[in-house]
């Protein structure tokens, strides 16, 4: 396999295909300036200056710049956008201006090319050719509807209609990380195009389970994708695209805070298979289009931890999931161009089926720790023996969910002043059906005078529970903004939107369910109410901003401000349990509120030069939050950071030369944090920053870029939490370092 | 215990009901049988006091409003068993269940002739509840006094053997730092005997962050009260799912009703890794507020 990809790494292929538009070698890259030789392609935007909230915009040359080939490697880019990388390509755990959640509804919806990602599941894969990457920041919901409260990120890839030839890209890095990609973009007739991507890539990992000797990070991918796009007539376009992606993964690299080691014994993986197909019809009359969104996505996963991440036998999880699911969006927009009011309206319906096998397996340590000896603690007279080694939780569900919305918007200009309505009516529902099983059984010994036991009885464990619960939600979602242009360099909004995130059902918290009836069963523990354990309720909140955008003249400096407040309801938050259980129950917060600012600037000073920036301060605190235990009321919201930091700079260096044109050099900085890690607010991560830098060499028809991120391997961590009693941190990456080749053709 | 609404209760009754029709087959009268067995608490205007078995018949006729009612019990120190009788007694409703009230009675004795008994300010109360809002209960209450001398009040629970559950409660623990809280421990006592009960703490939790525990004290000695019961113990081994826990024995345990047995005040001591704890609670059949 090693052999494979290093072969395909340093294998160059020439391909003399047909006569292609070429992306112009611009050495300004592409920013606001060129925004707008862009065309539009996003089927929700009227306009490219109708967007009413923060946006941030990720062009081609910063993609390839930054090496970004996921959602979460453009994050560091956005102000008050985080995705962490917490180990495991299933956790996409998405925080914007202080809202996110760490398991179930995100807080952020992802398109790419139109079409909806279902499953956050999903959220975390490698795309190659992307072309732009767009963050809207704030409420999307009027327009895109569900957890789309933070925002949408839009991902948009090369169509075969405004793009052919063939791009390879092939790149090498330490801990033999390798990537490679091929594709091939054709356009045999005006009518007809068609484009396709392999792409594998591969690392041996960065962090070491000391139990084994093994890399615990290690993971392997393949995506491949095809689109094809046919005009049959000057006003329709069918294009679609459908992809497939393989992930196979080592697991979560924990390290155990009190031994700074990762060290655990039993199996970690994740393994995913995902398919997307994607059909957009446009149709394009004098002044509105018409365009329909058809999307088949299915979703295979299977994630099995060592769930106490210790080198002793507590249990281990596994997690098998299917999902299918189905989206079906009709829009209809206005496109006349001189006109004062432009509309936009849809109808939007999805379907979503999951099968889901979770057993939880509790091992010979874990009985002991935390059933036996807590019995025999409590009563030495009588000692309790479990009367097996292992004993399986076993849960199985079947989540079948629905939604249908529709919404609209409205735009009218009254000469530089533009007005915006839009309202969403969203429903939804989702059903949970549960299956659990534990059969078991102990046995309670009778200690004697002489010190020697007796039997005294044995008690079986039988749980067989079954059940069914179901909520719906009904939503109405509106906005109103208004924009202002002054003169033709700075356009001011604001904005005022509700968010929503669906309410569901944890299942990660079924094991614990399980296990505080078996031990009631014993005569201890309470009995969780299913319902209110796994259950949690949508999340609210009215988002209020104001900003602007600034664009010079000379198109050389364009920069971004704005200010945000968000009063938030039933924030959705996870938190760990009291005791000796290890899932995480989400639960709703009373209220919260953040307030902050973001500012992003691009700046040519000359030619040769390019400087860009960007900054976001969140103050995220809860208003409200008492769960019974503890009050909150006043402390940070965990998980968000509260600065986030980027900024850039790259130098051209022109080479009067057949072959090299020029040489570019990158330096870029990313900074995050303050975060807190917990309620409490006792435990946090200290802001930090991450030096990366690339020098590019532009040659003909192929570039090689030599990189390096975070040069000074400043150590981190992405995450803590504490799960049975004990802390555990995932660390930052450390130094990574490698040369890219990429052939244009 | 939550009592039901009337409606509900009335539905209830006659769901668990043992007989559709009089003894004339009369097809438009509905009727209602049930059967109570349980212990009569005794007490006498000497200070002498005694839990007896005894049972009570209740025949209600809700289309006419009347009841008949055979108790079954013995009163006297000597034991000798009776059976009362009284026929075609009005009976009332009010939101709860229906009432059955005699101010002064000769009833009858099991061969239809009068007894030598006078009784008065008899007050049977029947009225359907539930423990967890899924399985509903019906509750008999009665109070009265025999010939001037003879207080009895009593509680039985359909089916027979239904421990009573008290679920609005307060318990205190001192002992260590501030003293710990809670209303989520309810209590059952089930009279075993005349003479001994079974009290069982549910979601018992003495201090923060303890795991709950269902801790059994059982075959505790009970007298009755001219308010119920009493339960008095020096030394108490408590189980946890039938099995001994020596080393958490309690002390100085007192439990004792008020109302009729339908409240009760309870104090005792554990001495544990050399702290001695006072827990202390107090408990209701019923919540103050309908809803709870």
């Amino acid at each position: 396999m090693k052999k494979l990809l290093l072969s395909l790494a340093i294998f160059l292929v020439y391909y003399s295909g047909k006569a292609a538009e070429r992306f112009e070698a611009n050495i300004y890259g592409d920013s606001v300036v060129n925004l707008k030789s862009i065309s539009v392609t996003a089927a929700k935007q009227t306009s490219e200056v109708e967007i009413t909230s923060a946006s941030t915009s990720i062009n081609r040359t910063d993609i390839e710049r930054q090496r970004i080939l996921t959602a979460r490697e453009a994050s560091a880019l956005v102000p008050n956008l985080h995705i962490p990388d917490y180990g495991s390509r299933i956790t996409s755990t998405i925080y914007v201006r202080g809202m996110g959640a760490r398991i179930d509804q995100p807080v952020m919806g992802m398109v790419v090319d139109n079409v909806p990602i279902i499953n956050k599941d999903s959220y975390d894969f490698d795309i190659a050719d992307i072309e732009r990457i767009q963050v809207l920041r704030g409420p999307q919901s009027t327009l895109y509807g569900r957890n789309t409260m933070g925002g949408v990120i839009s991902i948009s890839t090369l169509s075969p209609l405004s793009y052919q030839g063939c791009r390879l890209l092939a790149e090498y890095g330490n801990e033999n990380s390798v990537k490679a990609s091929l594709s091939h973009y054709n356009r045999p007739s005006r009518q007809f195009g068609i484009g396709g991507n392999v792409y594998v890539s591969h690392t041996d990992g960065f962090f070491t389970n000391n139990h084994n000797g093994e890399k615990a990070d290690k993971e392997t991918d393949y995506r491949g994708m095809l689109k094809a796009a046919w005009k049959p007539s000057d006003r329709i376009i069918v294009e679609n695209m459908a992809s497939i992606g393989i992930v196979r993964q080592g697991g979560y690299a924990y390290e155990f805070i009190d031994t700074h080691e990762i060290n655990y014994n039993d199996t970690c993986f994740y393994r995913r298979t995902s398919v997307l197909d994607a059909m957009t019809v446009k149709y394009q009359k004098d002044n509105y289009q018409l365009t329909s969104v058809t999307s088949y996505q299915m979703l295979d996963d299977n994630m099995t931890l060592d769930q106490d991440f210790l080198p002793m036998s507590y249990f281990t999880l596994t997690q098998k999931k299917r999902e299918h699911a189905v989206t079906q969006d009709f829009i209809a927009k206005s496109t006349a161009i001189n006109g004062r009011l432009r509309w936009l309206g849809g109808v939007f319906g999805f379907y979503r089926k999951i099968k889901m096998d979770a057993p939880v397996t509790f091992l010979d340590y874990g009985i002991d720790q935390l059933i036996t000896s807590k019995w025999n603690a409590m009563n030495d007279n009588y000692p309790c023996q479990w009367d097996s080694d292992t004993f399986i939780l076993g849960s199985r569900f079947m989540m079948p969910s629905y939604g249908a919305a529709a919404y609209g918007e409205v735009s009218m200009d009254f000469n530089s002043l533009t007005l915006v309505g839009g309202v969403r009516v969203d429903h939804e529902g989702v059903k949970l059906d549960y299956n659990s099983d534990c059969s078991t059984s102990y046995s309670i010994m009778h200690r004697l005078p002489d010190g020697s036991l007796e039997h005294f009885r044995t008690d079986p464990v039988e749980i067989h529970n079954r059940g069914s619960l179901k909520r719906s939600f009904t939503e109405v979602l509106p906005k109103i903004a208004a924009y202002y242009k002054l003169g033709n360099t700075t356009v001011v909004r604001l904005t005022v939107a509700k968010g929503y995130k669906a309410g569901g059902f944890n299942t990660n918290m079924f094991s614990d369910v399980l296990q505080q009836q078996l031990m009631n069963m014993m005569g201890v523990g309470h009995v969780y109410d299913t319902d209110e354990v796994i259950g949690y309720e949508p999340e609210k909140s009215w988002n209020y901003e104001i900003g602007a955008n600034y664009t010079s003249a000379d198109g050389t400096l364009s920069a971004e401000a704005s200010a945000f407040y968000i009063d938030c309801r039933n924030q959705q938050i996870t938190v760990f349990p009291d005791g000796d259980v290890t899932g995480r129950i989400m639960t709703n917060a009373g209220k919260s509120r953040s307030a902050g600012i973001e500012l992003a600037a691009t700046w040519y000073p000359t030619t040769r030069l390019q400087l860009s920036a960007s900054y976001g301060y969140t103050n995220a605190k809860f208003v409200k939050f008492d769960n019974g235990k503890e009050n909150y009321k006043g402390k940070y919201v965990p998980y968000a950071p509260q600065n986030t930091i980027f900024a850039s700079a790259n130098y051209t260096f022109p080479i009067s030369s057949e072959l090299l044109r020029f040489v570019s050099l990158n330096v870029s900085t990313v900074g995050t944090g303050k975060i807190y890690w917990n309620e409490e607010n006792d435990v946090c991560q200290p802001i930090y920053f991450k030096l990366n830098a690339s020098a590019r060499f532009a040659f003909n028809k192929f570039s090689i870029d030599l990189w390096g991120k975070n040069l000074t391997s400043t150590n981190y961590d992405t995450f803590y939490f504490v799960s049975i009693k004990h802390g555990f941190v995932q660390r930052g990456k450390p130094l990574q370092c490698g040369v890219t080749l990429r052939v244009t053709i | 215990m939550k009592k039901l609404t009337f409606l509900l209760a009335t539905l209830l009754l006659l769901i668990i009901n043992t007989s559709c029709l009089d003894n004339d087959n009369n097809e438009n009268n509905t009727y209602a049988t049930y059967s109570f067995s349980g212990y009569n608490f005794i007490t006498d205007t000497d200070g002498n006091a005694v839990i007896k078995n005894a049972t009570y018949t209740v025949s209600m006729n809700i289309t006419n409003m009347t009841a008949s009612v055979k108790v079954e019990s013995a009163y006297t120190q000597d034991g000798t068993p009776m059976a009362f009788i009284f026929t075609d007694v009005p009976m009332t409703v009010d939101n709860e269940g229906y009432i059955i009230k005699i101010d002064d009675m000769i009833p009858q004795v099991s061969d239809g002739t009068a007894s030598d008994y006078r009784v008065q300010q008899l007050s049977i109360k029947m009225l359907a509840y539930t423990t967890d809002g899924n399985d509903a209960y019906v509750m008999m209450q009665s109070s009265y006094r025999i010939s001037g001398k003879y207080d009895v009040c009593s509680l039985m629970i359909l089916p027979s053997g239904t421990p009573l559950t008290y679920l609005d409660c307060t318990t205190t623990t001192a002992g260590m730092g501030e003293p710990f809280t809670t209303t989520g421990t309810t209590y059952e006592v089930k009279i075993t005997s005349p003479t001994t009960a079974d009290v069982t703490l549910k979601d018992a939790q003495f201090m923060d962050k303890m795991p709950q525990q269902t801790i059994q004290l059982k075959n505790v000695p009970i007298v009755a009260t001219t308010n119920g019961y009493r339960i008095e113990a020096a030394e108490v081994v408590p189980c946890i799912n039938d099995v001994p826990f020596e080393k958490y024995k309690i002390t100085n345990l007192y439990l004792s009703t008020i109302n009729k047995a339908k409240s009760f005040n309870l104090k005792f001591n554990c001495t544990y890794n050399g702290i001695t704890f006072k827990i202390v609670a107090n408990a209701n059949l019923f919540p103050k507020t309908n809803e709870k």
